[in-house]
């Protein structure tokens, strides 16, 4: 589906490497967070993606298709992308063209647009602003509105990055509740998050990056209790983890809440959980 | 066109120039490329500034300055052409629209002219940061801070507002607007409905802007800079062979 093969990518001519050397799978279905420092290169992993950017050397297939040759609003039909800042996302008057946008250019029927805007709108809770100015919304509903642009083009595969960052915990959960369900449909997400609790609660991969370089790539389970790595890339695990590190190898599977009640009830209780 | 006007960071002799020399470059041969009316010294003036260009080892970044005047100039060209039938005709463009001796000499003359004054003005722009330019803009030609900071600003905005534009042509690209088309007419098409959010953005960001200097004390009392910028032999030197130009120009008419 994603097929990265030893890529690599400088800004310009003179620039040091931002990313070196990446080869990376992503098949149907999965659910990947990209993790790493400030200035890792995740945007810039990203925008490969589409065509945003094109590879120095190396190359990017989605679908079969080259990004160095197709454009990227030609893949806009494959693979929706939020962008870090709304800001740089948005650019229409009112959420309700925002949210069209892309959807007139996909050339969908006309008559299912106006059905799809409002309920992307509601799924997001942007119903009672359809006709508001972008730029008088507050950080959190701005970035609502871009994600919701994305949304609404459906596409097989949808690559976030940060999209919860600026939202309170339970826009934050509803946000995640949606793209999970997306993923559950079958769509293919990739995004970026500096959340750890969020990327431990939601995506099934993880991928660190650091410095440019693919650090571990692997089951968020397993990538999350390498602490060394996670240091090297100025990650820390999410408390819980580091709670049942401490508590020694009887712990170690614990990545959730529910996992560590059971493991201190099958500790407590010899004989294991009693449902 | 993505930063084209921006400084281009260096340490080369023309670099470290007082700023005020380098404003005179551009203002001097600006005014001898409008006074002087011949092909080769207009020629020469351009060929001047690629040296500089080379000499201070921004050749590649004003290779694109050159390429979008040159095209620039190429439509100037063209218009000027087709509108002047006085002359000699040379040869038939179009069926019934004539290439006159005159015409081609006038209208190659304005390319020539347009790229040339323009092109002295974008290097002084590569090769200055705005800063030190703000500080000899008030410092030594006592221009009032309120007004120098409100030209470098514009000039600032220029790159700022390609950059911008960039920004949102991406993302409409990843939402299946071709704006990444090489077609030149549909290209024009697209970008024309990008003109309004442009707009807007910028004039948002204007008044974020006026906030933010009200915020940090803007114009509330005297000024002091960092650097002293002082005026080196080699500063003279350079004065005295742009100021050059002028008498040329003024002598080849
Ligand atoms: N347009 C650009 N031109 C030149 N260098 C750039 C550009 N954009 C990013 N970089 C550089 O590339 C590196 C990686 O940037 P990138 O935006 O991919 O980081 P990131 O992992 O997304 O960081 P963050 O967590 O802050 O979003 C940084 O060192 C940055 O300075
Ligand atoms: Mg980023």
């Amino acid at each position: 589906m994603i097929s990265i093969r030893n890529l690599s990518y400088r800004y310009n001519k003179k620039a040091p490497l931002v990313l070196d050397n990446i080869s990376l799978e992503i098949g149907r279905g999965e659910f990947v967070a990209l993790v790493g420092q400030n200035g890792a290169g995740k945007t810039t992993l990203l925008k490969q993606l589409n065509g945003l950017l094109k590879p120095s050397s190396g190359s990017v297939t989605i679908n079969g298709l080259d990004t160095a040759t197709v454009k990227t609003s030609e893949l806009a039909c494959h693979i929706g992308f939020l962008f870090q800042n709304p800001d740089h996302q948005i650019f229409c008057g009112t959420v309700y063209d925002e949210i069209r946008f892309g959807l007139v250019n996909t050339r969908r029927q006309q008559e299912l647009i106006d059905g799809r805007i409002r309920r992307i709108a509601g799924l997001l809770g942007l119903e009672g602003m359809l006709d508001r100015n972008p730029f008088t919304l507050s950080k959190g509903e701005r970035q609502r509105v871009a994600l919701a642009s994305v949304l609404a083009l459906e596409t097989e595969i949808l690559v976030l990055d940060e999209p919860t960052t600026g939202q309170d915990y339970k826009e934050c959960v509803e946000i995640m509740e949606i793209v999970k369900s997306l993923n559950q449909q079958g769509k293919t997400i990739i995004m970026v998050s500096h959340d750890m609790e969020v990327v431990v609660d939601y995506c099934e991969r993880t991928i660190v990056l650091h410095n440019g370089r693919v650090l571990e790539d692997d089951d968020t389970g397993i990538v999350l209790r390498k602490t060394e790595s996670l240091g090297m890339a100025g990650l820390e695990p999410p408390q819980i983890i580091q709670l049942a590190q401490r508590f020694g190898p009887l712990f170690q599977d614990v990545i959730s809440p529910e996992d560590m009640a059971r493991a201190i009830i099958s500790c407590a209780v010899p004989g294991g959980v009693r449902a | 066109m993505k930063q084209m006007l921006e400084y281009v960071h260096g340490n080369s002799l023309i670099h470290r120039l007082n700023p005020l020399t380098k404003l005179i470059f551009a203002v001097v041969t600006c005014v001898a490329c409008f006074i002087g009316s011949n092909h080769l010294f207009l020629l020469g003036i351009l060929l001047f500034t690629i040296i500089i260009a080379g000499a201070s080892g921004i050749l590649g970044r004003a290779a694109g300055v050159y390429k979008a005047l040159f095209i620039l100039g190429l439509f100037l060209m063209l218009f000027q052409l087709l509108f002047t039938p006085q002359g000699r005709i040379l040869f038939y463009i179009l069926p019934g629209v004539p290439v006159t001796d005159i015409g081609l000499g006038f209208s190659s003359l304005l390319m020539l002219r347009m790229m040339a004054a323009l092109a002295p003005l974008s290097l002084m722009l590569m090769l200055t940061p705005m800063n030190e330019l703000l500080t000899a803009m008030t410092h030594n030609l006592k221009v009032p801070y309120r007004y120098a900071f409100a030209v470098v600003t514009a000039l600032r905005f220029i790159p700022a507002f390609s950059r911008e534009m960039d920004q949102i042509m991406q993302a409409q690209r990843s939402r299946g607007h071709e704006t990444d088309t090489r077609n030149p007419i549909k290209k024009i098409r697209v970008i024309i409905p990008m003109c309004i959010p442009l707009l807007i953005s910028s004039v948002r960001k204007v008044e974020t802007m006026a906030i933010s200097l009200e915020t940090r004390g803007f114009c509330t009392g005297p000024r002091s800079c960092r650097k002293k910028l002082g005026f080196t032999l080699f500063d003279i030197l350079a004065i005295i062979l742009v100021m050059a130009a002028l008498p040329v120009s003024i002598i080849i008419g």
